[in-house]
């Protein structure tokens, strides 16, 4: 049931790896050295070990706009397939995914009255969208969790159609706002595409927080999930309070994956997919469950980021082509072959 | 509306007034309109970057592409270092206070009626150390445009459908500078009391209101020939659908007034 | 002796419907009680209520004197065992399905220790399933994932064991073995109580019987006592002649 540590160190090592691939590919060519120059030129205390003789523009590129988007990119992607581990528990519902109780809906109206409302009128910059976001997500999650009771319990299918019907109505009313407003427009179509375009330090610094500490979280309660799993009349025999249990999870899982969205927009597939598929290779418990999500759901959008920003510069495609795309026929895959885990 | 529009226009152009001081060398243009607008004003040969979209003049296509209406390739446009970057306000913009933290200088556009873009180019033309330029460019199209709607002689408005798009099926309604022009050219848009500048239309109004002109301007003239509700209205029944050039008429540049000829030119046959 | 559980005039409700009205009863150590009735009688609303998984809107329960809402979940699960009667199957494997079962042991972040893996492993054995350790429980048939789920009850190590019918999928033999063990289990002290439908498992194998009818008891004692053609009549609407095993002597119930 544990994970080794030096399973631990592979993983760490193998991050790193794609991480400075990554930031070593797109669509300006910038030789590997200087990459790494850049990157252990930052490091404090070692800045005298590198000869900086490259130009100023390519730091920039570097270090302002890869290196960002490529770390939020481990943070989304991760966070997301953590935040669908955490769903697809609590509602012991294998086709949950992170937007499912209507964090993405809500995120959406968040983000169209931000860009319609705020935004035109000079109150607030782009830098504030997440803001709005996030706040249309949490929203969102309060009012369907409020409908998600049957006879004063939370109840699974009961939240899944209050999440289908609040999402429904919410969508609605970001497409008639579209209807009515025509400034920033534009924006808002860019915005509900889902990308990690264009993103910086600052949106990293939004959503790492919540993605970290909803991560710690989770581990923390993974035992009582894996008792969940069981019934709820058998896990409250195991103990564990069920009530309490799966409202610490939606608070969890809702923050997760508002803050993962408030920053890129709607992404879909890693939150369902890669839990689901990592469930079929190594079992439902849940400890292991939510570190192998984390990681493997990091490097996915990482790598389907990465192949989105470069097959076809200087165009970019939308990240959500390339993580279907991919993901896609490996989970028919996997689907297939059958589960591949016995202990 | 219109009045938070100037304000934000000129609260961009305080903010911009301190950044942009030497004329700058290196500038990325974000929108046909605006790489039209540069090369107008001259500096075309400072232009290092453009969207897919900028085709127009024809030297604008042998510039590097930086991305589209959506996206923009951020690594690539700072890769050619530029000095200023032109945004337009009604297209994508929120890259542009991205580019501002990254130290890039930026300068927003956003004309929405002929008077506008007027302003706009002698904003423009300020920006870029070519404000002379570009009042050359305002009162030359102040002059043509006098000339234009001085030689209108109908009398009575003729009624105007213009279809900027089929699928769903829109038009410009007031607020937009079609519908300014369709004005200007002596005719009445059918569509002019529509909520919205862009909006998505009743195909029954359109039957109801009867235009006398029917403008295309997404090259679909087969298609709308063969629509068969449409053949009672007066446009189809005298043939007068026309298919126009829709660059001339959606971009704010001196070339709208060439559309706005066009039009007259039109409606004048029409009139007689 | 003293009572190991103790309902008095409890009352539960589902919305307006009454499921358990004002029942009260003693359960002693060391004894296997049968629960039976018709469908509906409230026999799974009583082991809820007794796993305190329902509260009672009338009258109050007992574990060993003390109120079972004062007991923290935690400690009430080192004390009582349940096996509901629907259970959900994930892609564990059957030892860490039935090493769940000693989840009230030990703390969130700790670790199973040899203890607690010797008891599985024994819990395992007794149910027949040490040859299945590796393998997932959703690939495994009724039969077997009902074992499971009784080894994940054992391992618990409770002195209290509900279950509501744990014989449901079970084969003639699996089911004997199963009544033999939760004998065994009473015998060493656990107080045993199945819900059965099976009305000779429950003639064959438990000490005391409680027979249900819209919510009320209608008869409680040794089988013996209980199982009269009268009653079965009375209760189940099906008349049975009198008959009797020709080796134990206890009571046969065939319609």
């Amino acid at each position: 049931m544990t994970v080794k540590l030096h399973r631990i160190g592979g993983i760490v090592i193998s991050i790193v790896a794609v991480v400075v691939v990554a930031t070593a590919l797109g669509s300006v060519q910038i030789p590997l050295g200087d990459i790494l120059g850049m990157l252990v030129s930052n490091i404090p205390g070692l800045k005298g070990l590198v000869n900086a003789d490259w130009p100023l523009a390519r730091e920039v590129i570097v270090l302002q706009v890869r290196l960002p988007r490529v770390l939020l990119a481990l943070v989304v992607g991760g966070g997301l397939s953590v935040s669908g581990v955490l769903f697809q528990g609590s509602l012991r519902n294998p086709l949950a995914d992170p937007y499912i109780i209507g964090v993405s809906s809500g995120a959406s109206l968040g983000a169209t009255v931000g860009l319609l409302f705020f935004i035109p009128g000079g109150l607030v910059g782009f830098g504030a969208l997440p803001v709005f976001a996030f706040a249309g997500a949490m929203v969102a999650t309060l009012i369907v969790s409020r409908l998600g009771k049957y006879r004063g319990r939370l109840e699974p299918t009961s939240l899944i159609l209050a999440g289908v019907a609040v999402g429904a109505v919410l969508t609605a009313v970001v497409s008639f706002l579209m209807v009515l407003r025509i400034q920033n427009l534009a924006d808002v179509y860019l915005w509900l595409m889902g990308s990690l375009s264009g993103r910086g330090w600052q949106h990293l610094a939004v959503a790492t927080p919540y993605v970290l500490a909803g991560v710690v979280l989770a581990l923390w309660l993974a035992k009582d999930l894996n008792v969940y799993l069981l019934g709820e009349e058998a896990a409250h025999s195991l103990g564990i309070d069920v009530q309490h249990l799966q409202r610490w999870v939606l608070i969890i899982g809702s923050l997760m994956a508002a803050a993962c969205v408030s920053v890129s927009g709607v992404i879909g597939f890693v939150g369902l997919m890669v839990p689901h598929a990592l469930r079929l290779l190594f079992g439902a418990e849940h400890r292991r469950l939510i570190l192998h999500s984390f990681w493997v759901g990091a490097i996915f959008l990482l790598v389907a980021d990465t192949i989105a920003r470069t097959v076809l510069s200087p165009t970019e495609l939308p990240v959500g082509i390339i993580t279907a795309l991919v993901g896609g026929p490996f989970f028919i895959y996997l689907m297939k072959r059958g589960s591949g885990y016995h202990g | 509306m219109k009045k938070q529009w100037i304000w934000l226009c000129i609260l961009v152009l305080v903010l911009n007034a301190g950044i942009v001081q030497a004329t700058p060398q290196r500038i990325v243009s974000l929108a046909p309109s605006i790489t039209e607008n540069l090369f107008a004003l001259g500096v075309g040969e400072r232009i290092v970057g453009v969207t897919s979209w900028c085709d127009y003049p024809e030297e604008a296509r042998s510039r590097t592409i930086i991305g589209d209406a959506m996206n923009l390739n951020v690594e690539l446009l700072l890769s050619l270092e530029p000095d200023l970057v032109v945004g337009d306000s009604t297209l994508v913009h929120s890259h542009l206070e991205r580019l501002e933290e990254l130290g890039i200088s930026t300068f927003v556009v956003g004309p929405r009626t002929v008077s506008e873009v007027q302003e706009s180019l002698i904003d423009l033309g300020e920006a870029v150390g070519a404000k002379e330029k570009g009042e050359e460019l305002a009162s030359s199209m102040e002059l043509r445009l006098a000339e234009l709607t001085g030689n209108v002689r109908r009398s009575e408005k003729i009624r105007v459908f213009m279809e900027v798009w089929n699928e769903p099926l829109m038009t410009a309604g007031p607020g937009s500078f079609m519908d300014e022009l369709i004005v200007l050219a002596g005719g009445e848009n059918i569509a002019g009391d529509a909520p919205t500048p862009w909006p998505v239309f009743s195909e029954e109004l359109v039957i109801e209101r009867d235009p006398e002109v029917v403008i295309l301007t997404s090259f679909n003239l087969e298609e709308a020939l063969g629509r068969p509700a449409w053949q009672v209205t007066t446009a189809m029944k005298n043939g007068d659908v026309y298919e126009v050039n829709p660059d001339l008429y959606s971009r704010t540049t001196p070339r709208l007034l060439d559309a706005l000829a066009e039009l007259i030119e039109i409606l004048d046959a029409i009139g007689q | 002796m003293v009572d190991k559980i103790r309902l008095v005039n409890v009352t539960y409700s589902y919305g307006k419907t009454p499921v358990i009205k004002s029942l009260s009863l003693q359960l002693k150590p060391s004894l296997f009680y049968g629960v039976v009735g018709p469908n509906g009688a409230g026999k799974s609303t009583l082991l809820k209520l007794m796993d305190s998984y329902l509260k009672p809107q009338e009258g109050a329960i007992f574990l060993d004197d003390r109120p079972l809402d004062s007991y923290n979940l935690r400690d009430l699960a080192r004390e009582i065992a349940m096996i509901p009667q629907h259970s959900h199957y994930f892609p564990f494997t059957v030892k860490e399905m039935v090493l769940l079962g000693r989840t009230p042991f030990y703390t969130r972040l700790g670790q199973p220790n040899e203890a607690d893996l010797e008891i599985v492993k024994e819990a395992m054995e007794v149910t027949e399933i040490g040859h299945l350790a590796n393998r997932l429980v959703s690939d495994l048939s009724g039969g077997e994932r009902q074992r499971v789920t009784l080894a994940r009850a054992f391992a618990q190590r409770t002195q209290v064991l509900l279950l509501d019918e744990p014989t449901t999928h079970l084969d003639l033999e699996h089911q004997v073995n199963t009544c033999r063990l939760l004998k065994a289990r009473s015998e060493e002290g656990v107080t045993c109580i199945a819900v059965l439908h099976d009305l000779n498992l429950v003639a064959g194998f438990c000490d005391y019987v409680f027979v249900l009818d819209q919510g009320a008891m209608v008869k409680k004692g040794v089988p013996e006592d209980v199982f009269t053609s009268e009653l079965i009549e009375e209760v189940f609407h099906v008349s049975v002649p009198k008959l009797h095993h020709p080796l134990t002597g206890r009571p046969v119930i065939v319609p």
